[in-house]
């Protein structure tokens, strides 16, 4: 396998006044070219602080040790200005809510071709025409037509895809998709399911694929990666981690899950799960 | 089948504007004491809008709502409140239904004694009759009364929030996304908790979720609900095997399953319109 990024032993803490939190706690994970690799959890476990420290957006009060190989480069060891090359153009991330990365008072148009012109210095004719390709290529109708209309006027669906094209904008190696789909409707989740997938089938891009919710994961995902507590747990295969876990804990996740092989399949085994006096794990 | 504790008739509710907007458009609907009624579509199709009428807390445009046998007052009208009427509500934030300033104990007792209030005497038979007992019967310390609820997690708190529901011995208790923000693998155990103890006093429920999986897990019937109409209801396992109505199909299609096949999910066009008629079955 070609790994595409390479984390080893990274650690994350953060710094407050009582000492050092620790958030990250030894990761290691590889990310395949070409592919999507899932990382999943329940909330507070770190997925986005491990999706912020690879574009370097981690908070300033954040202590990390470990690398972060994107090639030959340790993205951990650039700091300042020389990630510029790397973050939004060879790597870009999109999140949960769109509007994070839309600028409300900016066209589409604007948002998509301002990328373009500071990483790729293409000329206002050329990034036009990018931009409305790309625009397409996410599935927005009336491409040419929506590219002088604001976030605003789209659903909370398209902005996510607007959002996506402006992640790919600059042709970057791999996007970074925190919770894409998690504030979406299913019937909408569905459409982004199936353009992210597209995008890695036909244009070979590998995404990191962060999600809470397991049966996302097992739509999209090759690779799957389970994290709790700041630690990577297991990491494989997608049907090896769905059907043949290893680790307790990911048992765990899929015996409370409806539709999970061994999960909930009927209300008796809703009624065993639920007759756990104490109930949940992480309580 | 007995006589329906909360019915709904002809329910419209439009919100003001150019032009008002019709978030409920006619819809009828019963619980029965001990059934789980699960309200399942996806986000704006009316549910919580729907839900707060139930309940009282929302006078609809036109319909009424009969419970026990007689018209529904909305709360306000006659100066109660929500929380001392025999239809209680838990919603998806139990911020919403529990104080950050006041300690789990008495919010519970708030309960109990909505339940002495209305029905005299010790309240509900067979029901727990003080705080410490709640919290044992719903999973968690009697010694947590002392707590706030900004101490406990997600799940502890909308085991509160029921504990306090139910501590009021309601005829009906209509949850609306109770189990929305929490981590999967809470969601299942408190849909659980909350139906069967539900169903242990003898109540009807209104299980309200956009989440299909879970809720036909825990209810007896389903009523899927699409912009403002009710487009297909029936026993949960049959809509679950067999959807009839276009939209409740491609609902279910739409839903990720953990299964480990790498399967995405059906994909409908977007802007795809569904019929408003309810599905024959
Ligand atoms: N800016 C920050 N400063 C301090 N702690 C943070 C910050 N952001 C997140 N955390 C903490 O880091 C942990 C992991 O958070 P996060 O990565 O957001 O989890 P997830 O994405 O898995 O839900 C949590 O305990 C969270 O409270
Ligand atoms: N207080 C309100 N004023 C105006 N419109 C509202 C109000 N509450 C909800 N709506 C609108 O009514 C429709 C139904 O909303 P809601 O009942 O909250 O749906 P759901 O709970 O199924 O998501 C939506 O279009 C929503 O925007
Ligand atoms: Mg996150
Ligand atoms: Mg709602």
């Amino acid at each position: 396998m070609t790994a595409l990024l390479r984390i080893e032993d990274l650690s994350l803490g953060i710094r407050t006044e009582q000492g050092t939190t620790p958030i990250l706690r030894g990761v290691n994970l590889e990310i395949e070219a070409g592919k999507v690799q899932g990382l999943a959890g329940e909330s507070g476990s770190g997925k986005t602080m491990l999706g912020l420290t690879i574009v370097g957006l981690e908070p300033t009060t954040a202590i990390t040790t470990g690398q972060i190989w994107f090639g030959a480069t340790d993205l951990l060891a650039l700091t300042g200005k020389a990630l510029n090359p790397i973050r939004g153009r060879r790597i870009a991330m999109i999140f949960q809510d769109p509007s994070t990365a839309l600028h409300p008072q900016l066209t589409v148009e604007r948002q998509l071709t301002d990328h373009m012109r500071y990483h790729l210095k293409v000329s206002r004719i050329e990034s036009r025409r990018r931009a409305e390709e790309l625009l397409d290529r996410v599935g927005i109708a009336q491409a040419k037509a929506s590219l002088s209309r604001y976030p605003h006027e789209f659903s909370g669906g398209q902005r996510q895809r607007i959002a996506i094209a402006c992640a790919l904008a600059c042709g970057p190696e791999l996007l970074i998709a925190d919770e894409p789909t998690t504030a979406l409707d299913v019937t909408v989740q569905a459409g982004i399911l199936a353009l992210v997938r597209e995008l890695v089938d036909s244009l070979g891009l590998t995404v990191l694929f962060i999600t809470h919710d397991l049966g996302v994961m097992s739509a999209v995902a090759d690779r799957v990666a389970i994290m709790r507590a700041g630690e990577i747990v297991e990491a494989g295969p997608r049907d090896q981690v769905f059907l043949r876990p290893d680790h307790d804990y990911t048992k765990s996740l899929l015996a409370a899950l409806p539709g999970a092989v061994g999960g909930l399949q009927t209300r008796d085994d809703l009624a065993r799960l639920g007759g756990i006096k104490g109930g949940e794990p992480h309580e | 089948m007995s006589e329906p504790v909360l019915s709904a008739r002809d329910i419209i509710v439009d919100y003001p504007g150019y032009p008002p907007l019709r978030a409920v458009a006619g819809v009828s609907l019963d619980i029965h004491a001990g059934e789980v009624v699960g309200l399942v579509g996806e986000s704006g199709c009316g549910k919580s809008t729907l839900a707060r009428v139930l309940c009282g807390l929302l006078k609809p445009t036109a319909g009424e709502v009969v419970y026990l046998g007689r018209t529904l007052k909305p709360i306000g009208v006659a100066g109660q409140k929500v929380a001392n009427t025999g239809i209680q509500m838990v919603f998806q934030d139990p911020g919403s239904s529990l104080n950050p300033r006041r300690r789990v104990g008495p919010q519970i007792q708030d309960g109990l004694d909505a339940a002495k209030r209305r029905l005299g005497g010790e309240g509900a038979a067979g029901a727990p009759t003080s705080p410490g007992d709640w919290l044992e019967r719903i999973g968690m310390n009697a010694d947590d009364v002392n707590r706030f609820p900004g101490s406990l997690s997600g799940g502890q708190r909308q085991r509160i929030a029921t504990a306090r529901a139910l501590a009021a011995a309601p005829d009906v208790l209509i949850g609306d996304e109770p189990i929305s923000a929490l981590d999967a693998s809470t969601q299942a155990r408190l849909a659980y908790v909350m139906s069967s103890l539900t169903l242990a006093q003898g109540a009807g429920m209104l299980f309200v979720s956009h989440d299909l999986a879970i809720v036909r897990l825990i209810a007896d019937r389903l009523l899927v609900m699409y912009q403002g109409h009710i487009v297909e209801r029936g026993p949960a396992e049959e809509i679950w095997a067999d959807p009839r109505h276009p939209y409740t199909q491609a609902l279910l299609g739409a839903i990720p399953l953990a299964d480990g096949a790498g399967r995405l999910p059906a994909v409908t066009p977007p802007g795809t319109h569904y019929p408003l008629t309810e599905a024959i079955r």
